[in-house]
C-alpha cells in the first residue's frame, strides 16, 4: 500500500527524508483544502526533486470547475501534462476531460470526497481508463473491506487528517457578518474559526476561502487501529495534512510506517487521543422517522 | 420559441394529480427505497404504477428518483427494481450514483437524468455524463445565468434547472454534516438540515457573533423574472423542489409557473408582479435568487428566524360537483365557517372569490363550521367546480 503525504513548501524535505510513497502538491487555483498551493512552473521544480528522491510525484486538482473556469483549466493542464506526474487527483470531471487530450487519463485519481461509496462506482471508473479512486469518507471499514475485496482497478482513502464535512460555494461568514455587523467581514477571510452547534459541545474548523466556506469534523481522523485491514484492501493512503503543525505532520508520517510494519504501541495510540475514527464504526443510517436524534 | 417542460415534485399520489392537473409536464418522484427524502411519503410499485397510467393518460411524464449515494448493502434489490420500473414505464431515473448509472445503462434502456447531486457546474462533465448514456443533466444550483448561458451553447444533452423551491447551502451531495452530527446519511435520504441550525462562531476563546445565533441557512429560490432568459437558452426542463411539500404548495406553484411560460411562449404581455403575488400565496419560507444573477450573498441568506406564512389557507379539496343541484362535495382541510368568502383555485380559470352561502355535512345536515380535518361536506357552488379544485381563504 503507497502511503501519500499532502505537502507544502516546508514539509517538502522532511517528507522525502522519510519511508513516504510519494508527495502531493496542490495547484494555484485548483487545489482545494491544501497547505499551500504551488504554481505549475514551481512544480516542476519540486517534480524533479521527488524524482531525485525515489519519491512519486501527484498533483491535487480537486477544485470544482465552473464553466467560466474552462479555459483556465485547458491553458493549466497543458502545462501540467509537461510533468513527469505519477498522478493527478481531481474531483470534477472537467479536469478528467482535460487531460483526455494529453492520453493522460489512466495518471488521474477520482478524488470526489463522497461519490464513491460502492463497488458499482469502483465498476463505473474501471470502465473510464483511470489510475484509481478514492473512497468516500463516509463508509464504515466493514463497507470499504466489502468495496476493496472485490475490486477491479487500485482504491484509495483519505486514512488520516482533519475531513472535511461540508463545502458550500456561498461565503458565509462574511455574509454573515455583512447582516449582523458584529465583526467587519472583510478582515475574516483567510482565518480559521471554530463552530459550536447550540446543542453540542463539539467545536468544527471552519474558514472561508476563494473557493468558498469549508467545515471540517471537530477532531481528526487516524487509522492506526485498523491499519492492518485497510493495508489488506487499500492499493493508495493518503494522510491529509491541513490544519497540523510541521513537527506533528513528521511524526503522524513515521507513526503510520512504524505501524505499517508492526501493530501500533499503546504509547504510539496515546499520542492520538485527541483523534477519532471518523465514519469507520459510525453507521449513518438513522432516519428521523426511525428516532434518529438531531 | 421552444417550450421547456415544467417538472414537479410529487410526494404521494395526490399531490402528483395535482401537479399534473394544475400544469406540470412530468412529475418527479421517490420510491420506497434509493431515494432521498426518506421523509416524504414515498411510493411502491405499484403507486408509481398507478402514477404513470394516470400521468400517461394525459400525456406526461414520470421520472423516479434513485438518487442516493448507495453504501455496499444499499444496492442490494437494485437491478430487479428498475428493470421493474421499466416495464411499468416510467420515462426517466434521476440517478447521482455514477455505479447506479452504469447500472441502469447496463440493465435497462431507461433514460437516465444525472441528479444535481453530482454538482455539475460545466458542460465538460455534461457531456462526459451524455457519452455515458444520460439523455440529461439536472444542473447545480449554483449556477448564474451568465454561466448557464455558457454551458447551454456547448452541451450536447439535454438541461434541466431548478427554478423554485428549497436549496442544499453547500454544493449538493458534498455534505456530510448531518451524517456527522446525527448519524443520518445526507445522501442517503437522513438529511437533518444540520445546515438549518444555530450555531455559534469563536476565534480562539471569543465568540464572534453577538447579536444574533450563527446561521448558514439560505432563503428558497423563486425565478419568476428570470423564466424569459432561461426560455432564451432552450433549457429543456425547469423543475421545482419540494417532494415534501403541501398539495396547496405544489398546485399555486406549479400554476403560476405554467401560466408565466404559457404566456411568455405565446408572446402575451407578463405582469411580473402579478405571477409573484401568486406564488406568495403558499410560501412558507422567504425566497430569494439565488444564484440567478451571481453569487449569492446576504440578501440570499436566511437570518430572519420567523416563518413566511402563507396569504392564503387552503380550507378545501373539490371531489364532485353535481351539475343539477348545483353543489359541490368538498373535503375539509382546514377550519372555515359558513359564510365566509372563499377563492376557488383551479387549473381551469383565474382565481375566483365567492361566499358560502350554505354549509352541509354529507347527511344533507346544515352545520355553521368546517372544523373536522378531512370531512366531506356540500356546499352550493356559484360555478362549476371539477375534482381536484382547491378552495382557499384569504388571511
Amino acid at each position: 500500500m503507497d502511503m501519500l503525504v499532502m505537502t507544502d513548501r516546508a514539509l517538502v524535505e522532511g517528507l522525502l527524508e522519510r519511508p513516504v510513497s510519494g508527495l502531493v502538491f496542490g495547484l494555484n487555483a485548483f487545489s482545494q483544502r491544501m497547505r499551500e498551493t504551488f504554481s505549475a512552473e514551481e512544480l516542476a521544480e519540486y517534480a524533479k526533486r521527488v524524482h531525485e528522491a525515489g519519491k512519486k510525484f501527484y498533483v491535487n486538482m480537486n477544485a470544482l470547475i465552473e464553466e467560466e473556469d474552462l479555459d483556465a483549466l485547458e491553458d493549466v493542464v497543458r502545462t501540467v501534462a509537461e510533468l513527469p506526474l505519477d498522478g493527478v487527483l481531481f474531483a470534477d470531471l472537467a479536469v478528467y476531460e482535460a487531460f483526455k487530450p494529453y492520453n493522460l487519463t489512466q495518471k488521474l485519481i477520482y478524488y470526489p470526497e463522497t461519490y464513491v461509496t460502492s463497488p458499482a462506482d469502483v465498476d463505473f471508473w474501471s470502465e473510464q481508463d483511470i489510475q484509481s479512486v478514492v473512497l468516500s469518507r463516509e463508509l464504515t471499514l466493514a463497507s470499504i473491506e466489502k468495496i476493496g475485496q472485490r475490486k477491479n482497478m487500485p482504491i484509495a482513502m483519505v486514512g488520516h487528517g482533519y475531513l472535511n464535512m461540508f463545502h458550500s460555494k456561498r461565503r458565509l461568514v462574511k455574509t454573515f457578518f455583512d447582516h449582523t455587523k458584529d465583526q467587519d467581514s472583510n478582515a475574516l477571510k483567510g482565518k480559521t474559526f471554530t463552530l459550536v452547534e447550540e446543542l453540542r459541545d463539539d467545536l468544527y474548523p471552519i474558514y472561508q476561502d476563494d473557493f468558498g466556506t469549508h467545515i471540517f469534523r471537530s477532531r481528526p481522523f487516524a487509522s492506526f487501529k485498523v491499519l492492518d485491514r485497510l493495508a489488506g484492501v487499500l492499493d493508495v493512503f493518503l494522510i491529509d495534512t491541513l490544519f497540523y503543525e510541521r513537527d506533528r505532520i513528521f511524526q503522524i508520517v513515521d507513526d503510520y510506517a512504524f505501524s505499517l510494519e508492526k501493530a501500533p504501541a499503546s504509547k504510539l495510540l496515546e499520542r492520538y487521543e485527541d483523534h477519532d475514527d471518523g465514519f469507520l464504526f459510525q453507521e449513518t443510517t438513522d432516519v428521523k422517522a426511525r428516532g434518529g436524534s438531531r | 420559441m421552444k417550450k421547456p417542460e415544467l417538472l414537479a415534485p410529487a410526494g404521494d399520489l395526490e399531490k402528483l394529480k395535482i401537479a399534473l392537473l394544475y400544469g406540470a409536464d412530468a412529475v418527479y418522484l421517490g420510491g420506497v427505497s434509493f431515494s432521498l427524502r426518506a421523509r416524504a411519503s414515498n411510493f411502491t410499485v405499484e403507486d408509481i404504477a398507478e402514477g404513470v397510467r394516470f400521468a400517461h393518460s394525459h400525456g406526461k411524464r414520470v421520472y423516479v428518483t434513485t438518487n442516493i449515494f448507495p453504501h455496499p448493502d444499499d444496492l442490494e434489490g437494485f437491478v430487479p427494481y428498475v428493470k421493474k420500473l421499466e416495464e411499468i414505464g416510467v420515462d426517466a431515473l434521476i440517478c447521482a450514483s455514477s455505479g447506479m448509472i452504469g447500472l441502469v445503462r447496463k440493465h435497462t434502456n431507461l433514460n437516465v437524468h444525472v441528479s444535481t447531486q453530482q454538482s455539475v457546474l460545466n458542460h465538460k462533465a455534461v457531456n462526459f455524463w451524455h457519452e455515458r448514456g444520460a439523455s440529461r443533466t439536472v444542473l447545480a444550483r449554483e449556477l448564474s445565468l451568465t454561466a448557464l448561458e455558457k454551458l447551454a451553447r456547448h452541451s450536447e444533452s439535454e438541461l434541466e434547472v431548478f427554478i423554485h423551491g428549497g436549496m442544499c447551502v453547500s454544493y449538493s451531495g458534498k455534505c456530510t454534516l448531518s451524517n456527522t452530527m446525527s448519524n443520518r446519511d445526507a445522501n442517503r435520504g437522513g438529511c437533518a438540515h444540520s445546515c438549518r441550525w444555530n450555531y455559534d462562531l469563536f476565534s480562539g476563546e471569543d465568540k464572534l457573533n453577538r447579536s444574533m445565533p450563527f446561521a448558514m441557512s439560505s432563503k428558497d429560490l423563486q425565478s419568476v423574472r428570470h423564466i424569459s432568459k432561461l426560455i432564451d437558452l432552450n433549457i429543456d426542463s425547469l423543475k421545482i423542489e419540494g417532494r415534501m411539500k403541501s398539495v396547496h404548495y405544489i398546485a399555486t406553484v406549479v400554476r403560476t409557473y405554467r401560466k408565466l411560460i404559457d404566456d411568455l411562449t405565446e408572446d402575451i404581455d407578463v405582469d411580473i408582479p402579478k405571477y409573484l403575488l401568486e406564488i406568495k400565496k403558499a410560501e412558507n419560507r422567504l425566497t430569494s435568487e439565488g444564484f440567478m444573477n451571481g453569487m449569492a450573498g446576504v440578501d440570499e441568506q436566511l437570518y430572519n428566524l420567523r416563518s413566511e406564512q402563507p396569504t392564503q389557507a387552503f380550507v378545501g379539496m373539490v371531489l364532485d360537483y353535481d351539475d343539477d343541484s348545483r353543489t359541490a362535495l368538498i373535503e375539509q382541510r382546514n377550519y372555515f365557517e359558513a359564510g365566509d368568502t372563499l377563492e376557488i383555485f383551479t387549473p381551469r380559470f383565474e382565481p375566483v372569490l365567492f361566499k358560502v352561502d350554505s354549509l352541509r355535512d354529507e347527511e344533507g345536515e346544515t352545520i355553521d363550521v368546517a372544523r373536522h380535518p378531512k370531512q366531506r361536506l356540500i356546499i352550493d357552488a356559484p360555478f362549476e367546480m371539477k375534482p381536484f379544485d382547491i378552495l382557499r381563504k384569504p388571511k
